[in-house]
Order: C-alpha cells, then sequence, then structure tokens
C-alpha cells in the first residue's frame, strides 16, 4: 500500500500529467519530427528518403533564405514602433474620462479581427486603381497617377508591417494599461507636488513602472515579428510578393513545404528559424533584465 | 545556492512562457478568403476553410440493360467516395440526381458524395498519403501532372476501355500526358474569351468588331486604348505554369525532344517575355493583375476600370450581381490566338485514386459523370461547355443566344475541339515554374534584360534535372 509520504511526491506529478500529455503530443512530437525531417527528402506523397544534411546545405546557397531571413530581421523594428505607439495609447485611454470604455473597445477591435478580412481590407487601401491612399495622395498633388504599391517591391514590407502593428497594438495597450493601473497613484501625486510636468511624471514615473511590461511586450512582440506569416500571405495573395520582396522565414518555409512539397527542406528552415528564435530570446531577455538591474 | 540560479530560472521560464504565447498568438495559415462561387470554375480558388457537404444517394434500380452502362465488371457491394470542387449547393440537384442515374445503371454501387472547396488539393494530398483517399475526385486540370507523376491515379489510358475514350474530344483526353498516358477524364470545359466594356472602349475609339484577333494585335490594342483613355488591359497570367503561357501565347519550345533540357532561352521565349516587359513599362496593363489573383482582375473590370478581362462566360454572373448597371455594356468575343496558333485547354478533369478498392466501380463514376448525357445535362444549367463531341448534336447549342452569357455557346464546340496540350511531360514542375517566375518577374518588374533572366532561369531549370 502506497505511504501518504510517497502520494504527496506523487501528486504534483499527476496534477501535471494533463498538461505535459498535452505538451507532448502538440509541441515536442512536431517537434521531433521537424528535427527528424530536416535530415530527409519528403513530399508528403511518398515516404521519408534520408538526405543527411544537404537541405541545410542547400540552405547556404539559396538566396531566397537569405533574402527571407534578412524581411524577418527588417520586420523586428515593428516591436520598438508597437511598444511606443502601445505605451502612448495606454496612457492615453487610462483616464476616467466618459465613455473611455468605449475608445479602449475601439482600439482593441483590429485584435479580434481576423487577419484575412483585415488583409483584404487593406489591399483595398492600398488599391492600385481607386484605393483611398492612392485617392489621398492625388487629391494632394503628391502623385499624378495611383500607385501600385503591392506590385512594388519597395512597399511590400513596410505594408505588411504597418498592418501588423495596426492589429497588435491594442493588445499591447491593454498590457501596458494593466501596467499602469498597478502603479501608485500617490507617486504621481508625489511628482506633482515636486513640481514634475505631465511628461515628466511619465517619465520618471510611469515607464520605470512599466519595465516589466516592457520587458513581456518586447519579447513576445519581437517572436511575433519574427515567425509573421498572414500578413504576407494575404497582401500578396500567397505569392511573397513580386521578386519575393515580402517573404519572410515562415512564409518561406510555408512555401517550400505547402506549395513546392519539400517539407524536409522547409524543416530545415524551421529548426534554423527556432535556434534564432532561441537565441534572439535569450539575449533580448538578459538585455533587458540587466537594464532593469 | 548561487545567487545566479534564480535569475536563470527566471530566464528560462521568461523565455519558454514567451515563446508559448508567441506560437499561440496569431492563427496559423489563413489563405486568402474568397467568395464561394455559384458557377462551376475553372479557374483554382482559395478559401479560408473548405465547407464539406455530405450526400449518401441509394436509389432502387430500373430492371434492365442501360445505355449508359459502359464499364463492365463493376464491383458488387462497392461503396465509393466521391470529391467535387465547389459545386455545392448551387449544383445539389444535379449532382444527386447524376449520382441516382448512376445507381439506375450500376445499382449495386453506393456512392458517397462530398463537395469540397478551398482546401481540396491539400486534402486530397494528405488523404492520398495517409492511405484512405477518396475513390473519385474531381479536380482542375493543371494537378493531375503533380498526382500522376508521383504515380498515385488510376492510368485511364490503359483502364478505359475504347468506346469511352472515344466519346471525348481526342485533345481534352490526352490533355495531360505523363509518360504517354492520361491520368483523368475531362469533365466540364470553359470557354475563355474577351468579355468586353463596350463603354471602356467605345471611349477609346474602338468598335467591338475592332477587338484583337492575335497575341500581337492584343498589344497594340492595350497601347492604343492606354494613349487614348489612360485605362490599363487586365492581362493575367497563369502564375502555377507560366510555361503554360510561354508556349501558346509566344510558341516557345520549353524542352528538348528528348526531354532532357529545358530551352525556354530561345528568341521566342525571350520575344514573350519582352512582350510583357514592353506593356508594363508603358503603363499599358495592370501590373497588380497580371501575376495577381483573379479576383482583383474580375473586380477591376467589374468596376469598369478595364477595357476587357479575359474569363469564360461562367463568371459574367458575378460582373451582374456587383454592378448590375455594368451588365448592358458587357459582350463577349473570342479570345485573341496565341503565336502558337493553338487554344489550350481550360478545363475540370476527373480523376481516380490508384489504390481504390472499387477501381471498376470508380471508373464507371468516372466516365458516367462526363458521359454525353450528363454532359449536356450540366451545360444546360450554367454555362459549362461538354468535353463529349455527342452533346453538341443536341438542339441547345444551335439555338441562337439569347444573354451575354450565352454568346459563345454557338461557336463552343469549334473552340473546344481544336483545344489541346502542346506541353511536353514537364519534370519538377513546381520547381521549374518557381524559378521562370522569378525570371519573368526580373525582366517584367525589374531591370533585368529578359535573355539574360531566360538564360539564367534555363542553367537553374537545367540543373534540377540532372
Amino acid at each position: 500500500m502506497m505511504t501518504t509520504t510517497k502520494r504527496l511526491r506523487l501528486t504534483p506529478y499527476l496534477f501535471l500529467m494533463p498538461a505535459i500529455l498535452l505538451m507532448a503530443v502538440f509541441t515536442l512530437y512536431p517537434l521531433l519530427s521537424v528535427g527528424f525531417l530536416s535530415f530527409h527528402d519528403y513530399d508528403i506523397l511518398t515516404p521519408p528518403e534520408y538526405a543527411g544534411i544537404a537541405n541545410y546545405q542547400q540552405l547556404f546557397g539559396d538566396k531566397v533564405f537569405w533574402l527571407s531571413l534578412r524581411n524577418s530581421f527588417v520586420y523586428l523594428l515593428v516591436t520598438p514602433l508597437i511598444v511606443v505607439l502601445a505605451i502612448g495609447l495606454a496612457i492615453v485611454v487610462n483616464r476616467k474620462l466618459p465613455g473611455i470604455g468605449v475608445f479602449r473597445a475601439l482600439y482593441y477591435m483590429p485584435v479580434i479581427t481576423g487577419s484575412v478580412a483585415v488583409g483584404i481590407a487593406w489591399q483595398f487601401l492600398f488599391d492600385g486603381s481607386g484605393g483611398p491612399v492612392n485617392g489621398m495622395l492625388i487629391g494632394l498633388g503628391i502623385v499624378e497617377r495611383p500607385v501600385v504599391f503591392l506590385s512594388e517591391p519597395a512597399f511590400t514590407l513596410p505594408i505588411a508591417m504597418l498592418m501588423t502593428t495596426w492589429m497588435g497594438v491594442g493588445y499591447y495597450m491593454v498590457v501596458f494599461l494593466a501596467g499602469l493601473q498597478s502603479i501608485p497613484s500617490e507617486l504621481y501625486d508625489a511628482a506633482q507636488i515636486d513640481g514634475c510636468n505631465a511628461f515628466e511624471k511619465h517619465w520618471h514615473i510611469s515607464l520605470p513602472g512599466l519595465r516589466p511590461s516592457i520587458v513581456f511586450v518586447s519579447v513576445v512582440s519581437s517572436l511575433s515579428a519574427l515567425k509573421v506569416f498572414d500578413e504576407i500571405y494575404v497582401l500578396t495573395n500567397a505569392s511573397g510578393g513580386i521578386l519575393n520582396s515580402g517573404v519572410t522565414m515562415v512564409f518561406y518555409l510555408w512555401k517550400q513545404a505547402f506549395k513546392l512539397q519539400h517539407v524536409g527542406y522547409a524543416s530545415a528552415i524551421a529548426v534554423v528559424l527556432l535556434i534564432i528564435t532561441l537565441i534572439f530570446s535569450i539575449v533580448n531577455v538578459r538585455l533587458l533584465e540587466r537594464n532593469q538591474d | 545556492m548561487n545567487a545566479k540560479h534564480p535569475r536563470s530560472i527566471s530566464l528560462l521560464v521568461t523565455t519558454i512562457v514567451a515563446l508559448l504565447i508567441s506560437a499561440c498568438g496569431a492563427p496559423a495559415a489563413t489563405p486568402n478568403a474568397a467568395v464561394p462561387t455559384a458557377a462551376p470554375q475553372v479557374v483554382t480558388q482559395v478559401v479560408k476553410e473548405t465547407q464539406v457537404v455530405t450526400e449518401v444517394q441509394v436509389v432502387t434500380p430500373t430492371p434492365g440493360a442501360n445505355p449508359e452502362a459502359a464499364i463492365t465488371g463493376v464491383e458488387d457491394g462497392a461503396e465509393i467516395t466521391f470529391w467535387t470542387f465547389y459545386l455545392s449547393p448551387t449544383f445539389d440537384d444535379y449532382i444527386k440526381s447524376t449520382i441516382a442515374r448512376f445507381n439506375e445503371t450500376y445499382p449495386n454501387v453506393k456512392v458517397n458524395w462530398e463537395d469540397r472547396q478551398g482546401t481540396l488539393q491539400d486534402e486530397y494530398r494528405n488523404s492520398l498519403a495517409a492511405g484512405n483517399a477518396p475513390d473519385v475526385v474531381n479536380i482542375p486540370t493543371d494537378w493531375v501532372q503533380e498526382f500522376a507523376q508521383k504515380d498515385q491515379l488510376l492510368n485511364m489510358s490503359e483502364t478505359l476501355p475504347q468506346p469511352v475514350v472515344d466519346q471525348y474530344f481526342p485533345g481534352l483526353f490526352n490533355q495531360v500526358n505523363v509518360g504517354g498516358s492520361s491520368f483523368q477524364v475531362p469533365w466540364y470545359q470553359a470557354v475563355d474569351a474577351y468579355l468586353v466594356n463596350t463603354d471602356v472602349i467605345s471611349a477609346a475609339g474602338f468598335k467591338l468588331d475592332q477587338m484583337p484577333k492575335t497575341f500581337d494585335e492584343q498589344k497594340t490594342f492595350c497601347e492604343a486604348v492606354y494613349k487614348a483613355i489612360s485605362v490599363a488591359c487586365g492581362l493575367r497570367l497563369t502564375t502555377d505554369n507560366l510555361l503554360k503561357n510561354m508556349a501558346y501565347e509566344g510558341n516557345a519550345k520549353v524542352m528538348s525532344d528528348d526531354g532532357k533540357s529545358f530551352t525556354f532561352d530561345s528568341p521566342e521565349a525571350v520575344a514573350w517575355v519582352q512582350y510583357y516587359a514592353d506593356l508594363v513599362k508603358s503603363g499599358a496593363v495592370a501590373k497588380d493583375v497580371l501575376l495577381g489573383d483573379d479576383r482583383i482582375g474580375l473586380d477591376r473590370f467589374t468596376a469598369g476600370q478595364m477595357p476587357f478581362y479575359v474569363t469564360g462566360p461562367q463568371l459574367i454572373r458575378l460582373v451582374r450581381e456587383s454592378n448590375p448597371g455594368r451588365y448592358g455594356y458587357l459582350a463577349m468575343v473570342p479570345l485573341a490566338i496565341g503565336r502558337s496558333n493553338v487554344l489550350p485547354p481550360v478545363s475540370m478533369s476527373i480523376v481516380v485514386s490508384k489504390n481504390t478498392k472499387y477501381p471498376n466501380a470508380s471508373t464507371a463514376l468516372a466516365a458516367f459523370f462526363s458521359n454525353p448525357q450528363s454532359m449536356l445535362e450540366f451545360s444546360k444549367i450554367v454555362q459549362i461547355f461538354p468535353s463529349t463531341p455527342e452533346s453538341y448534336k443536341d438542339e441547345y447549342f444551335t439555338q441562337k443566344p439569347v444573354a451575354i452569357e450565352d454568346q459563345v455557346r454557338p461557336i463552343a464546340e469549334s473552340i473546344i475541339s481544336k483545344q489541346e496540350n502542346i506541353l511536353p511531360d514537364i519534370p519538377n514542375l513546381k520547381d521549374v515554374n518557381e524559378i521562370v517566375r522569378a525570371a519573368f518577374e526580373a525582366a517584367v518588374f525589374g531591370d533585368t534584360p529578359a535573355d539574360v533572366a531566360l538564360k539564367d532561369a534555363v542553367e537553374q531549370a537545367n540543373a534540377l534535372i540532372k
């Protein structure tokens, strides 16, 4: 018969078991499969064939892969933009004004709107014949003829980045809002007595108080930026843009796996992405924590 | 305990939590939304997810020999699954009644019909890999080659009796050539034509009878319209197989006769790329339509911003619904023929999975849905055309057209009978197409000369087959 001590020792593991099982099935197994497939040639229809490190060797000579890597790192510029905008919005909506709940909900709307719907709306915004952005530019006399934004390689990535920012800022605003509301109001009162203006109050009190939230948002949003897919897929109609101008790492691995059926090669890309993401996260957190100290 | 441990644990926990939250943040691949169309289509449309409609049809058979019983040895008690593409709910009645007729002909076969939509290609591929593929599938003809090259489909040239093969236009039965055999039966056909906005071409000083008749006249026409009224043409290429456009429009030979090397850097191929480079540079063709989604072109035409759009009559309904005022200005005229003087098939196919447990019952269903009677009945309810010459003997095809949608009908047989495949069995088609697309974009949207881009592309493509 099991002793009480033994039972107590096993109890936490039993509670953990459902989560561990789910993680094993939906995270660990796919992770190991990707690692396995990255050393194989696999096209879904025929069984995998061992290929050694050929898939990894191919990466070195693949110009589109390097372009996708560069685009993914360029996409990280979204993170500081989102942090600044979300903090600004959080400060704006952190007031006791009539109807402020409506504004908070409105800013949150893009977060809960499907990315396909948002993508189609943005395609319409930047439409090359009669889109509102072109209408405005022509109206202001900035351009004479409509610009076909989504067929211009120079615009593909910036438009996708703007869309990501617009879709994500409401979510991070809520995180910062919660952070702001946990800062004791006495600190602001004391600062006011000391003669601080509104900007100084936020600079000296809000920002230091929000530091844990900033760490969290920076890590999460930069990881999201590294794995961006939906925006590129929808805005470029699954092509990646003219001259691969909008191809990011996740888009490229999707294209290799599901459009070209190079599942082994796509797995090698996924493994590289995993390593980059891990290194990036560790460095990111360590730097921000050091700053905090 | 080392003082650094709590920080390391905190770092690790934060990293794992961030990775997991990040992974859960955005939804997975969400294909582009498209409006489900009521008309059957020969273009690939992508929607967010498939809506599966399942129907089981069992009827009491009528006794006696049936003239539609073309396949012998159909397995008793066979239960087969049939997937169609984008046909439900609009064509439920037609599919159900045809299955009912099939059951009268082959009484001991049970057909489970499911309609699949935007994710059909992935679902079929995955089901083949998992070993639970449907027996009979309706797929766009452009997809047949991939599955046939990977030995997943029943060889129809070997399986079908000659009288059944003879019921189709030869150019359509043989339109997918893999190892010298056909792996599909041609189902419903479309005829691509110019859907013309007479209002726009009139403003540019053109009449309907001045629409281009050849590929080269098309370029002159687009440049003239753009010069007159600054409205660009909406030409759109087959992005999944640019070699097809190159061969039909540009009369370029894409592979050597022995199939051992690519030849799409010939003067004809260079001239074809230069044709589009010139049009894009002059602004006479809409850049975002050229390699874009079909929806972009159709929407812009519907909004009255293009002189014509190349499409089939089955899509006129969408223009009429979106912009009824435009309908009165529409007309359909034959599409300009390419430099090859051959028309490409625009086709839907029915294929049978090679590993089906019931090859005869499955073949019987494929042949039944594409037989002259089934085809005729289908073409009477929507503007698609039969792959079987016999169907055109019905007076329906000689009646004078009333609606704009019907204008192609009297000439459909003469067009479809001339459609044929001129492309060889291209190995690694998807990879080669990626290479060709990159070369095309570099020449048309970038600064690379067409001959340089294609020469480089041929070297890359040849490396794939060595």
